[in-house]
């Protein structure tokens, strides 16, 4: 069912509770019927009209990722050509949106220069990395890494992610192309390619995402994930595999960091029966799984995560997830009928 | 959803409040499915079926004569040992959300064991199964198509399938994947020649599908009764996907992971 269609029902079905309880005499307007998703200490309120527009005028396909702006607003990347990229302050309220020349743009990084934002777009259509100033100018392009031998033609690059490092150097993930990460200077000049198809340690199985972690300082160090496999990896920064974090069951996206936490939007259940069966996932500072908004509860026996799987059909697919300086998230969504991100407010 | 803002502005405010955050019900949302699994689906003497949906305050309720569960059906409160073929529903209910969508488990009578089967077409070189046994091998799938007790073929799917000694056969049932969203459709038709006697062949057609469902196992039967050396069974997959799926007039894929003789 899309979102619009269960709104619409559901709508008509609060309607008819609503109308029921009208007639009876102790009807309330209780606040506390909001519904609370997630566990332990990551829950939240839903908002599901957030950032709602016209879409004749502002439309929306997938909506890919999202990132906060060093103003405080919040970035969202379509791969719709009539605007790629739609700007909207925190209450969801539009201000702004650029881009026609992003067919498949899919990965979105905010990236910090002298007190400037730009932003890196994967485009996986293009088969290219563009950088880009906050509204919407080119600084450059990167084409797929041939020099490496590991590629035949730029179809096999189908970047999906970036990360940026504090000295500027970036790496992208070819989550749907050959599975390489390449590593590049600030200018975009190639550094390291690592990873590759394959279900090995230091290998990948659709590396979506992937994020610098520099929650520890002394060592900072990269994390993929391997969506395919639900398991997010480590990596240090040379591209040395270090370790393996499973997830059963969670169809993982990129992580992202925000404070000590990890979160991610998870695409699918990995044995529903559903495929629009998406949920959220947030990891402590140990990287322990804390909370799945829309989804069992995290459990562990013997130190071994179980499966985790959607409880509520709340989540479509969920692509990315954002989180802004009030610790509350914003959810982008995949194949969901064209629906507007959703806004949890976290309690 | 604005509509419901409006609406409850008009009621309850007399609209002199302004609009604050409209958060989500919990009637606005349904329960997920409950998983359903048994150790197995072909009943030999008997199999456990569980059924769970980790939520707190949760209540299942299921059926075993093929009817929709509802509140009224029986609680399911410990595994079901089940020796008796049959199909079994299991919906979730909640206090707060909406009830669940039902899941369908159905178990099969385990088959008699085949001697041999022969190929006359190739399954997919990805979706091999187990092997050429796969589909006489009395084992069944889960409902994830990548699962090796599925064989997968992206064109006609022909063998023979012998036995040692004539053997009376009532029953074959072909069980088949029907996953529409990742392109594997149910199969067009299948045709049984017994004995390698033309004058037997019998062709079983099957509905075409008319939108997309969730993933679900069926199965096509196809009554035998009668004294078999070898059966020669030919499924073939749908030759061109309909026209409100996005892969329309192509190929579609057929999984398909026992075939069952009773």
């Amino acid at each position: 069912m899309s979102r619009r269609k269960f709104l619409k029902q559901s709508s008509l079905l609060s309607l008819g509770v609503l109308t029921t309880s009208m007639y009876g005499s102790a009807f309330s307007f209780n606040a506390n019927s909001d519904v609370i998703i997630g566990h332990n200490s990551h829950r939240y309120k839903v908002d599901m009209a957030w950032g709602n527009l016209d879409a004749s005028k502002t439309p929306v396909k997938d909506c890919h990722e999202m990132v906060q702006d060093s103003k405080g607003r919040i970035v969202l990347l379509t791969n719709h050509t009539k605007n790629n990229v739609i700007i909207y302050d925190k209450s969801g309220k539009f201000i702004s949106s650029w881009g026609t020349e992003y067919p498949g743009g899919h990965g979105l990084t905010l990236v910090k220069e002298n007190g400037e934002d730009f932003l890196l777009i994967t485009d996986y259509e293009r088969h290219q990395v563009i950088k880009t100033t906050i509204d919407g100018k080119v600084v450059f392009e990167i084409n797929y890494p041939a020099d490496t031998g590991k590629y035949n033609n730029k179809n096999e690059f189908k970047p999906t992610e970036t990360t940026v490092l504090e000295n500027g150097d970036f790496y992208v993930a070819d989550g749907y192309g050959n599975q390489y990460i390449t590593h590049y200077n600030h200018k975009g000049e190639l550094l390291n390619i690592f990873g590759g198809r394959g279900i090995e340690d230091d290998k990948f199985l659709n590396a979506h995402g992937i994020c610098y972690d520099n929650r520890d300082k002394n060592n900072p160090s990269l994390l993929i994930s391997a969506r395919e496999l639900n398991i997010l990896k480590r990596f240090d920064l040379q591209g040395n595999y270090l370790e393996s974090v499973p997830v059963p069951g969670a169809l993982i996206c990129r992580p992202v960091i925000h404070k000590n936490d990890i979160y991610f939007a998870v695409l699918k259940s990995k044995n529903a029966p559903n495929s629009d069966s998406g949920f959220l996932l947030i990891m402590n500072e140990k990287n322990e799984v804390v909370s799945c908004p829309g989804a069992t509860a995290p459990s562990y026996a013997n130190n071994k995560l179980e499966e985790l799987y959607q409880t509520v059909r709340l989540f479509q697919h969920p692509h990315d997830v954002c989180i802004d300086d009030d610790e509350n998230m914003y959810v982008a969504q995949w194949n969901s009928g064209h629906t507007y991100p959703i806004k949890l407010i976290r309690v | 959803m604005r509509l419901l803002l409006v609406f409850y502005c008009l009621v309850f405010f007399n609209c002199t409040q302004k609009r604050s955050t409209q958060f989500l019900q919990p009637n606005q949302v349904s329960l997920a499915q409950p998983r359903v699994v048994a150790n197995s689906t072909l009943i030999d003497s008997f199999v456990t079926i569980k059924a769970n949906l980790k939520l707190d305050d949760v209540s299942i309720y299921y059926t075993s004569n093929g009817e929709e569960p509802s509140r009224s059906t029986t609680k399911y409160e410990h595994p079901i040992k089940v020796s008796n073929p049959g199909t079994f529903k299991f919906k979730a209910y909640h206090t707060d959300w909406n009830p669940s969508e039902f899941t369908a488990l159905t178990l099969y009578k385990k088959g008699l064991d085949a001697d041999t089967i022969v190929w006359h077409s190739k399954s997919s070189e990805k979706y091999k199964g187990q092997g050429e046994n796969t589909l006489i091998n009395q084992t069944k799938a889960s409902l994830n198509f990548s699962d090796p007790q599925w064989v997968g073929f992206d064109t006609i799917a022909s063998a023979t399938v012998s036995f040692k000694d004539n053997t009376f056969v009532k029953l074959l049932t072909v069980s088949y994947l029907n996953d529409a969203g990742s392109w594997i459709f149910p199969p067009e038709s299948i045709t049984v020649i017994l004995n390698e006697d033309i004058s037997t062949k019998k062709t079983e057609t099957i509905k075409s599908l008319n939108s997309l469902t969730a993933r679900k196992m069926e199965t096509v039967k196809i009554p035998i009764e009668a004294e078999v050396k070898s059966l020669r069974v030919e499924v073939h997959n749908l030759q061109s996907i309909p026209e409100w799926h996005e892969g329309h007039g192509t190929k579609a894929w057929l999984f398909m992971d026992e075939w069952i003789l009773n």
